[in-house]
């Protein structure tokens, strides 16, 4: 091989590995240790309000229905289940762990959803390694308070609009998943600009390599909960009224 | 599940707050001072730690390996590479008209938060390899964090089980049933299996929850929480190992 050849040999081989290592990876979370203290600290600042919002909401839920904390309890074990479970990717081949809150958000409402989402990365963290201690302020605005927010205004602007649920539905879960991504992918440019062209370069080089695996994993993520609400609502009507008041009580506190 | 680990360690008898305290603050060492040499310091110290009192598979142990260092190696690259017009200083591969480059400092920064990772990493490993999650509880009671949120862990880290345990039946049961034939019955078998999985979760919580009120539930789950007590020897060598640390990241750090 002359230079020339090397060269090529080696920038194809830089491009292949990154395609190869990629879809493996479980993108959406950051891992332990990878955030500098003051962005840790930061994000974690910037849950808090949302987080006490929510504690307020449940602790008014559970006070007022005693029911209602098995319930919670059990929404989070779905939630952190849905997350553990791997779904098996069209384009590449592999499987990718959901992020579920799309489903959360609309079954069980916004601040149920923020401290629910605590829980789970908590979890996460230590069950599966997955996100950590000190990362959690990060991955919980990105997972459990940007994402379910972005899901359940679609969500509620489609009841709006009068589009059919299961397209609403798709459309919130699909689109919250990728504006998960597209915040882990700002926190993580935000710490470490790239060196030409600082926090936007940074940006796009982070959502350039995820979107490979999050852009179908958000569409199949998309279908399988317009497709779970869909079977909810054939056979399980009651029991989504069940947990209805979790969401009137929300809406109450809107007004 | 690494709780299962945890159980069967040689720490677990320990006092949580101590091994709490222990694995967050070498955690909070590594982020503060982010030095290559003190991090790998620590690496190879928990490293040391966890394979004398952890003992596990080595299946186990590949996994736990290797997930994140393709995580750290993947975003790593990320950072470390620019596209540009201009070659860095560190190295440059050309493609077209384009460089894929690197400046030296940007390589150095890479190992530098690499290696953090992977020390940090060793470190919540250490806490979840050797501390139950029920202990930790404890942990959470002592730092006053509200009983609402322990008693709706406890009851969230019991479900889990449960709900896991159903949906994989669900699915073994779903697999006899030439359930993964093509992608379009596999993507159905799971929106099936989720659902049913969510309406069972209802229906397991009420039933528990009237045996919960069949034995006087008041609204307040009471749980005794053993706490072993920390030896005058564990404080002394706690506050020695914290006092060290500290000293080495100055020495370190100048």
């Amino acid at each position: 091989m002359n230079v020339r050849q090397k060269r090529r040999f080696a920038s194809m081989l830089v491009i292949a590995i990154m395609f190869g290592i990629t879809p493996v990876v479980n993108a959406m979370h950051i891992m332990e240790g990878y955030l500098p203290p003051k962005y840790c600290i930061a994000w974690g600042i910037l849950c808090i309000p949302f987080l006490v919002a929510g504690f307020v909401q449940m602790k008014k839920i559970v006070s007022e229905h005693r029911r209602a904390l098995l319930i919670l309890a059990m929404a989070g074990a779905y939630t952190f289940v849905l997350s553990s479970l791997k779904i098996p990717s069209l384009v590449t081949g592999s499987s990718s762990h959901p992020t579920g809150t799309g489903l959360g958000a609309v079954l069980f409402g916004l601040s149920i959803m923020s401290i629910l989402g605590v829980i789970v990365l908590l979890f996460q963290a230590l069950l599966l390694a997955h996100g950590g201690l000190t990362t959690l302020g990060a991955n919980t605005f990105s997972m459990a308070i940007a994402g379910p927010f972005l899901s359940y205004g679609i969500y509620k602007l489609g009841e709006k609009m009068k589009l059919p649920k299961v397209l609403s539905v798709f459309l919130a879960a699909a689109l919250g998943d990728l504006f998960t991504y597209c915040i882990t992918s700002f926190q993580l440019a935000l710490a470490y600009p790239s060196e030409v062209g600082g926090i936007v370069a940074s940006a796009q080089k982070f959502l350039g390599i995820f979107a490979v695996t999050q852009i179908p994993l958000a569409i199949i993520e998309g279908i399988v909960t317009a497709l779970v609400i869909a079977a909810l609502e054939n056979y399980a009507k009651s029991e989504l009224e069940d947990i209805g008041y979790l969401k009137i009580d929300v809406a109450k506190e809107g007004k | 599940m690494m709780d299962k680990i945890a159980y069967s360690s040689k720490l677990r008898e320990k006092n949580p707050c101590l091994k709490t305290v222990f694995a967050v603050g070498t955690l909070l060492l590594c982020i503060f001072t982010r030095n290559l040499l003190f991090s790998s310091f620590i690496l190879i110290g928990m490293g040391l730690l966890l394979k004398t009192y952890v003992k596990t598979s080595l299946h186990m142990w590949i996994h736990l390996i290797v997930v994140p260092i393709l995580f750290v190696i993947l975003s790593t690259i990320t950072i470390l590479i620019n596209i540009s017009k201009e070659p860095l200083s560190g190295f440059a591969v050309p493609i077209g008209a384009i460089y894929l480059t690197a400046s030296k400092e940007g390589i150095k920064t890479s190992c530098n938060l690499a290696m953090t990772a992977f020390a940090s990493i060793s470190c919540l490993y250490f806490l979840s390899l050797t501390t139950p999650v029920i202990d930790l509880l404890t942990v959470l009671k002592v730092i006053r964090c509200p009983s609402l949120i322990i008693e709706l862990i406890l009851l969230i880290y019991r479900f889990i089980f449960i709900l896991a345990n159903t949906a994989s039946s669900i699915h073994t049961a779903q697999k006899c049933r030439l359930s993964e034939t093509n992608y379009r019955t596999l993507l159905s078998a799971w929106s099936q299996m989720l659902a049913i999985l969510f309406v069972l979760a209802l229906k397991r919580s009420r039933a528990v929850y009237d045996a919960m009120e069949a034995r006087c539930y008041d609204g307040r789950i009471n749980v005794l929480l053993e706490m072993p007590q920390v030896s005058i020897k564990e404080k002394w060598m706690l506050g020695g190992y914290f006092g060290f640390m500290i000293l080495l990241a100055i020495i370190i750090g100048l």
